[in-house]
């Protein structure tokens, strides 16, 4: 059972399937369409629809009332698709005539304004070359992250290639060969599909009223369709690093989470770092986590909701996960609170070091990881920082020259830490490891000092003075251009005298380069 | 893919100039018949379609709107027992003046195309 509807054609009434009146409909457009720009196409029209008539009278008789969309399709195929009755088209596209036999051939390019996200150029694209059109979008999507060259891609294609409209377009478009199974097969399910998208057409009525706007809406839909897939790779590229970061721990071959500080890579994962900065550093961490994570799902999910359904409830999940980053931050908070706790006092240790042999001159050297710094070692001695199993190593000692009126060499060193009373602080402080090594006339310094992880980083910081006795000399070892060393003398030292080793004599007035 | 498309341009190619044929002498034939008796579009139709010169029969009608429209051909209605009132098409002074020059040059190109395959042989 089928609903009729009635025709007048050529001024004759025929009751039809609406099925078949839909496709019939859509013909007669399409013929309009093309020979728009001919003059006198109403009346080219009245003559085809005269012979409409004539061919769809032979197909009725007393016990046969009503023309099927099988009637139609019939006497389409007689007359030809609409594209065909074109003499020009013809030249261009002769061999699709009658070629129907060859599937593929019949296919042409168009926009699948149905199927489409934005303006359909993906599947349309998809049908032509008759694979998903996922793949299609993926590389597009690729295209925009490369430098951006696929939106105008995209614009141009969107331009340039014809939408499908009517019923033989979108079969072409889709290299189904055009007779009467496809069509009838694909009207049926354009009726389907047109029943489901008629109350969605009857919201957007009110919009695309105005036809003047409906490109700049369309426009507005691709930007946002653009946008939102550009959020989702955002979020899912965010949550990966955020994943990898968080539970990936060194060593890791395959993801190695090192961390670039100043020059110097840091071979260690971002718990192990929250854990040797924060007080309570599970807390910390998971506080952390939640923090960058909450951001990163509201991105998630609101591309999520522009592609897919704009009436995807997502309010209780949006408050819930407000309230956690809530939390998550209060934690925080107090957990940042009681960090910096440790920071209240300040302790200063140092030990003196007499040499007691009676040199006229000493070196100093410096000595970084097992490896004497020469002339021939050119490094820029930026702070240092690195987590070796259960040690922090930091860098770099700060070293001063001072002249003295001693009669023997001498040198300190300082060993400064925080903590939340001077008590803890002085542990902390005397808990550094570091010795500066002297054999003979020869002073070492590791440019490097140690401490245990469980200490965390409580501004611990070493530094070495090299006192030296008026006359006497003190050779510094190696390219020390860029090393944080001060030499107390009555004019600036400029660093760019440190970049050979040089011999310095103590004076009065301050140490002196002397070559 | 790469073969299919080697494979299209080949055949797009015999088949354009089939049609270009077609094309030219469809427009001679159709005067051709109208000079004989006024016909009505679907009597167009049969006797082309008999001679295997269309394949779809919309083709005539864009044809016949554009001779109508270069004055060569001109209509009057008629009512018909069997269906709607037909259009019977006839040549206007022009179009008799028009065809009889296609003539010559049809004469002188099926000369042409006889003589060159006959000197082939």
């Amino acid at each position: 059972m089928k609903k009729t509807t009635t025709i007048n054609l050529a001024g004759l009434v025929f009751h039809i399937e609406e099925d078949g009146y839909q496709v019939l409909r859509d013909y007669f457009d399409e013929v309009k369409r093309i020979f728009s720009t001919q003059e006198g196409v109403d009346e080219m029209i009245s003559d085809i629809e005269a012979r409409f008539a004539e061919l769809f009278q032979e197909r009725l008789n007393p016990y046969k009332e009503v023309l099927t969309s099988q009637d139609v399709d019939e006497v389409i195929a007689i007359m030809g698709m609409p594209n065909e009755l074109d003499e020009d088209f013809e030249d261009e596209n002769a061999y699709e005539q009658r070629d129907f036999k060859r599937m593929h051939s019949n296919r042409k390019l168009f926009r699948d304004i149905d199927d489409g996200i934005i303006g359909g150029v993906a599947a349309g694209t998809a049908h032509f070359f008759n694979i998903d059109p996922v793949i299609i979008r993926a590389l597009w999507i690729i295209f925009v992250l490369l430098g951006g060259s696929g939106v105008l891609i995209y614009i141009i294609a969107w331009i340039a290639i014809p939408p499908a409209r009517t019923t033989s377009e979108k079969l072409q478009m889709r290299g189904e060969y055009v007779n009467l199974d496809t069509i009838k097969g694909y009207a049926q399910n354009f009726g389907k599909e047109a029943k489901r998208g008629f109350n969605k057409a009857s919201n957007t009525m009110m919009n695309s009223v105005k036809q003047g706007n409906n490109f700049v809406i369309r426009l507005g839909k691709a930007f946002l369709t653009l946008i939102s897939i550009l959020l989702l790779i955002i979020g899912v590229l965010s949550l990966t690093s955020l994943s990898l970061s968080f539970f990936i721990s060194y060593p890791n071959i395959l993801f190695d989470t090192s961390i670039q500080l100043n020059d110097n890579v840091v071979n260690t994962n971002f718990p192990t770092l929250v854990d040797v900065f924060f007080a309570n550093d599970t807390l910390a961490l998971f506080s952390l986590f939640i923090l960058v994570l909450v951001p990163i799902l509201f991105l998630i999910i609101l591309g999520i909701k522009l592609l897919f359904s704009q009436k995807m409830k997502v309010k209780t999940l949006s408050i819930f996960l407000l309230v956690i980053w809530i939390v998550a931050l209060i934690s925080m908070s107090i957990i940042g609170v009681y960090t910096g706790l440790d920071f209240k006092e300040k302790y200063k240790s140092e030990n003196k070091v007499t040499i007691t042999e009676d040199y006229n001159q000493i070196s100093l050297r410096f000595i970084e990881e097992d490896i004497l710094i020469t002339d021939f070692i050119d490094s820029d001695f930026d702070d240092y920082f690195a987590i070796e199993q259960d040690q922090i190593k930091l860098g770099y000692v700060n070293v001063q020259v001072i002249p003295t009126e001693d009669s023997l060499f001498y040198y300190t060193i300082e060993r400064s830490s925080n903590g939340r009373t001077l008590k803890t602080a002085k542990e902390r402080a005397d808990r550094i490891q570091f010795e500066v090594e002297n054999q003979d006339s020869v002073l070492t310094v590791p440019t490097r000092y140690i401490f245990s992880k469980e200490d965390k980083i409580r501004g611990q910081e070493v530094g070495v003075k090299i006192y030296v006795p008026y006359d006497k000399v003190i050779v510094l070892q190696g390219n020390l251009e860029d090393y944080p060393i001060s030499i107390i003398s009555s004019q600036k030292v400029s660093k760019g005298r440190l970049e050979q080793t040089s011999s310095w004599r103590s004076e009065k007035s301050g140490m002196k380069q002397i070559d | 893919m790469f073969l299919y498309f080697c494979q299209k341009v080949v055949i797009m190619k015999v088949e354009n100039t089939q049609a270009q044929m077609r094309k030219g002498i469809l427009e001679y034939c159709v005067l051709s018949i109208l000079s004989k008796q006024e016909c009505y579009p679907s009597e167009i139709i049969l006797q082309l379609k008999a001679v295997e010169l269309i394949v779809v029969e919309g083709t005539l009608y864009p044809l016949l709107s554009r001779l109508k429209n270069a004055d060569l051909l001109d209509y009057r209605w008629e009512e018909s027992n069997e269906g709607p009132p037909r259009k019977y098409y006839s040549l206007t002074k022009k179009g008799t003046d028009f065809l009889k020059s296609l003539k010559e040059t049809w004469v002188v190109l099926k000369n042409a195309v006889q003589q060159l395959e006959n000197e082939k042989l």
